[in-house]
């Protein structure tokens, strides 16, 4: 057990995590051993193939998608606070915490956040637009076989269509959220 | 609501001396109430007070009747006895419903009350108390559902308390049995194994009804799986199973109730994607009907029940101490149990919730019920209890049913969304869905994404490969989401479209037989809806054009420029040639394919040869027509040589609108509907036959330049829209 001990998680890093995403500290240590647990190779961080080793996250449509939002720009492997960073968008929200600290930084796990999360894995190439063809990646990727091109582009037009508001044919952050009740989602989802 | 039928059966069976009762005053009020909130109709009891004098008098004629049965052979004959009773059943229930129609006349609340103080005390011991607890206690799915359908409270807070009392036909029966069981060997013999035995039978009859219903469900899945050539009697199987279900659980003396609602609950998911579109409504508006007579029934009988008084004994006490307690200890059960659900809920019950929650659980038929099948000899109190029993009733559904409305208005109660689906909603919907099963996953927690996840695997992967068609099972649900949408948008174009035609169509032909016209009109408004919805859903394009006619030179248009959000009507922007290209190339393949598309999709069309019947006329019209087909479409294969045509119809219909309308175009059409035809003859002479050849010898259908739709199409998109001022360039959505 002696690599592993260097690797146990000190009082400071819990704290700071706890301060920094907002969960309880057995939250944060649970999460701790299902990292280590995840982390084959022992050497404190994730690589992409530790994420797909998880057999769920394989038949999930989405499944590549959110495993790169875990990883930061151009990187290949993830530590134990990026992980809980990612993670932290989706604790449910707490009322007390609204009056909490109105000067601080918005936590990230509100709402906006949130949805700005869902909206980057909509958004590839981080524009801040969902273009026609990203729509339609995403489409695919949910749908599977059973649908032709031609249906999953009219699907992807009409998409587009009801949620554009400025006609540039593409969906923007603001008109994500606006469109039909995404944020009402939000709410009961996450 | 099949759960009350029986039920009423079961009360007229038992029951059937009470039925000599003739006091209907009371039971139109309660009824009222049930169904439609705070109005009363005077004129109701005034109808009920005379139907009731109806059987008395023809109780009268009847022996009229039995002198003249002397004598030879009679050519009519009064035959009273063998309809007296379907006779009058009918009568009452065509009462009450008459009663339901009169309610708009408001008037007093005419509530017979008989106030019958008789201060005698109640001699019963705490077995019998807990006996009339267990049944008192139980909330009334009947007066729960006729009360919230009224109010429109936000989907869980109904399914809460509509779920509440369906699922309670366990506690409630198996309670009231084990008491029963109790009261007779007498409370002194009871043994403590016996209360685990009840505790056990508890347990047993919900969980082993629960299953029953779940087989049941599964056979009828399997059974609808092979119905499509038998498509008339699919209701049939879906009545017939659902009752079995019920007749099973009753067999094995297990909860019924609950074997029904979950047989339904079960089987929901494919059955609907099985039967045709026919069967849902069939099945749907029976089982409301049947629903509406077992309600009335049993009010009816409750309100007769609460007039004899032989069958009641009044306690004060009793009485009042009942209906306090009832409320006060619903509120704290409420209260008590959300505590602990919240802590396990996502979304949590607020105060509000609870407050609408104690105060809708009403009580009904169901406790009557068992309150009447009392056995009086074991129980001595049975009098007191029917009394208060009653009064419970009465009071939680009037009192409680008339002010729940203003209750939940005052406590701003988060009211039904009747928003329209978008397909954004069901797109993110889904992709939600999908990263916190990922999210969940990754977190290695097993939460309720986790565990959804898995069912719709194991759905996908087994159950509906054994329980949906072929055809079904490979429909994907985006689409079919996707299409709804369609559909709906498809309908509310056609039905403005058509509310502003209506209007001209008639100054503008001032013909003989404008009568004739206007009857064709509407048969042509009927076919046409039918026509367009049909088509519109492959046809995007179409709308395109819709959005052309819509809008004549001659004519003021006020379309609806709200609408150019829609794909469609946005589509036809600037570039015509564009359009006319991609147009003329995609249209009349896909056609084709959209056709069989929409045909495999629609529920409408149930089979072939119902296919075949709308679609012959065209044939017949098109082969009139003569001349060469257009080239794309190839001959027999004798379901696609039926499907083949179809098409041209709406555009036959797009293009008689715009003739009739402006009346300068020279656009033709090639095969028309019959409907349609007579009226092209009578129109057409007059206005439109000079610039065009005389038509050719076979009867009417117009002129004889043979159209082909891409050649239409291009001119109906050359012609200037001149209600359309878009800015959006795009190209409109493609099949």
């Amino acid at each position: 057990m002696g690599s592993r001990a260097s690797t146990l998680l000190r009082e400071e890093e819990i704290e700071e995590i706890k301060k920094e995403t907002g969960f309880s500290h057995s939250q944060i240590t649970r999460l701790y051993s299902r990292f280590t647990s995840l982390d084959k190779g022992e050497n404190g961080t994730l690589s992409r193939e530790d994420f797909q080793r998880i057999p769920e996250l394989a038949i999930n449509p989405l499944g590549d998608r959110i495993i790169n939002a875990f990883f930061p720009e151009g990187e290949d492997q993830v530590n134990f606070r990026g992980f809980m960073r990612t993670l932290a968008h989706f604790r449910p929200i707490e009322d007390n915490e609204k009056n909490k600290n109105p000067t601080a930084s918005e936590p990230l796990n509100s709402r906006s956040n949130k949805l700005l999360f869902a909206f980057r894995l909509y958004d590839l190439d981080r524009d801040d637009k969902i273009s026609r063809d990203e729509l339609l990646q995403v489409l695919r990727m949910m749908v599977g076989v059973n649908i032709s091109d031609e249906q999953l582009g009219s699907i992807a037009d009409r998409t587009i269509q009801e949620a554009d508001t400025n006609g540039d044919s593409c969906i923007s952050f603001q008109e994500f959220i606006k469109a039909s009740l995404v944020e009402k989602l939000c709410e009961t989802c996450f | 609501m099949l759960l009350l039928l029986p039920v009423a059966v079961d009360l007229l069976g038992t029951a059937a001396p009470q039925l000599q009762g003739l006091a209907l005053g009371t039971a139109s009020p309660v009824h009222h109430l049930l169904h439609r909130g705070p109005e009363y109709g005077a004129p109701g009891i005034a109808l009920a007070r005379s139907a009731a004098e109806e059987p008395a008098g023809f109780g009268g004629e009847e022996r009229d009747a039995a002198e003249h049965h002397s004598g030879g052979y009679r050519v009519v004959q009064w035959e009273w006895s063998y309809v007296q009773n379907p006779y009058i059943i009918a009568t009452w229930l065509l009462v009450a419903s008459l009663a339901k129609i009169c309610k708009s006349a408001s008037g007093v609340c005419v509530c017979v009350c008989v106030c019958v103080c008789v201060y005698v005390h109640v001699q019963a011991d705490l077995m019998d108390f807990l006996l009339f607890g267990a049944l008192i206690s139980a909330v009334d799915p009947v007066a729960v559902l006729a009360v919230f359908e009224e109010v429109h409270v936000n989907e869980t807070l109904f399914i809460i308390v509509f779920g509440e009392s369906l699922l309670n036909d366990a506690v409630t029966v198996v309670l009231y049995k084990v008491y029963i069981s109790f009261v007779e060997v007498g409370a002194a013999n009871v043994q403590t194994a016996d209360y685990f035995k009840g505790v056990a039978s508890f347990l047993i009859v919900s969980i082993g009804g629960t299953l029953v219903g779940l087989v049941f469900a599964v056979i009828l899945g399997f059974i609808t799986r092979f119905t499509k050539k038998v498509r008339i009697i699919e209701p049939l199987f879906v009545f017939l199973l659902v009752y079995l279900a019920y007749l099973t659980a009753e067999l094995f003396s297990l909860s019924a109730i609950l074997s029904m609602t979950f047989c339904g609950i079960g089987a929901n998911k494919y059955v609907e994607a099985n039967i045709s579109q026919k069967s849902r409504t069939t099945v749907k508006y029976t089982m409301k009907n049947l629903a509406s007579i077992a309600e009335t029934i049993i009010f009816i009988f409750l309100g007769i029940s609460a007039v004899d008084k032989s069958k009641w004994a009044w306690d004060t006490g009793l009485v009042s101490c009942t209906l306090i307690f009832i409320f006060v200890f619903r509120a704290a059960g409420v209260v008590g149990q959300t505590w602990l659900l919240n802590r396990f809920r996502l979304v949590p019950l607020d105060k509000i919730d609870q407050v609408v929650m104690s105060y809708g659980g009403l009580r009904g038929a169901v406790a009557f019920a068992l309150v009447v099948l009392l056995d009086g000899e074991k129980v001595k109190a049975k009098d007191y209890f029917v009394a208060t029993t009653i009064v419970v009733v009465f009071f939680t559904v009037m009192f409680q049913g008339l002010t729940i409305k203003p209750l939940v208005k005052w406590l701003k109660v988060p009211r039904a969304t009747n928003r329209k689906p978008t397909i954004n909603e069901e797109i993110h919907e889904r992709a939600f869905d999908h990263i916190l099963t990922a999210v969940e996953d990754i977190a290695g927690l097993q939460g309720y994404h986790h565990w959804r996840d898995k069912w719709e695997q194991f759905d996908k992967n087994y159950l509906s490969k054994l329980l949906l068609s072929k055809s079904k099972y490979r429909r994907s649900e985006l689409w079919e989401a996707y299409q709804k949408i369609n559909i709906r948008d498809a309908i509310s174009v056609i039905d403005q479209v058509m509310k502003f035609n209506h209007l001209e169509l008639r100054p503008v032909h001032e013909v003989p037989q404008s009568n004739k016209v206007t009857l064709l009109n509407e048969k042509v408004r009927r076919s046409a809806l039918k026509l367009i919805c049909v088509v519109f859903v492959c046809f995007p394009l179409v709308p395109a054009a819709l959005d052309v006619c819509q809008s004549p030179p001659a004519v003021p248009s006020p379309p609806p420029s709200e609408d150019n959000h829609l794909p469609w009507k946005a589509g036809l922007g600037s570039p015509p040639p564009c359009v006319s290209v991609e147009a003329t190339k995609i249209i009349p393949v896909d056609l084709q394919q959209a056709w069989n598309q929409s045909i495999s999709s629609l529920e409408s069309v149930s089979s072939p040869p119902a296919l075949a019947e709308p679609v012959h006329p065209r044939i017949s019209a098109l082969s009139r027509l003569g001349g060469p087909r257009p080239a794309s479409y190839t001959p027999p294969s004798s379901s696609t040589s039926v499907r083949a045509p179809g098409p041209q119809s709406p555009f036959c219909f797009l293009e008689k609108k715009k003739e009739v309308q402006e009346k300068e175009e020279e656009e033709e059409e090639t095969g028309v509907s019959q409907e349609l035809q007579p009226l092209m003859s009578n129109l057409r002479p007059p206005e439109l036959l000079p610039p065009h050849p005389p038509p050719p010898p076979p009867p009417p259908p117009g002129p004889g330049r043979r159209r082909n739709p891409c050649v239409y199409l291009r001119s109906l998109v050359t012609a200037p829209p001149p209600g359309t001022s878009e800015l959006h360039s795009r190209r409109p959505t493609q099949l």
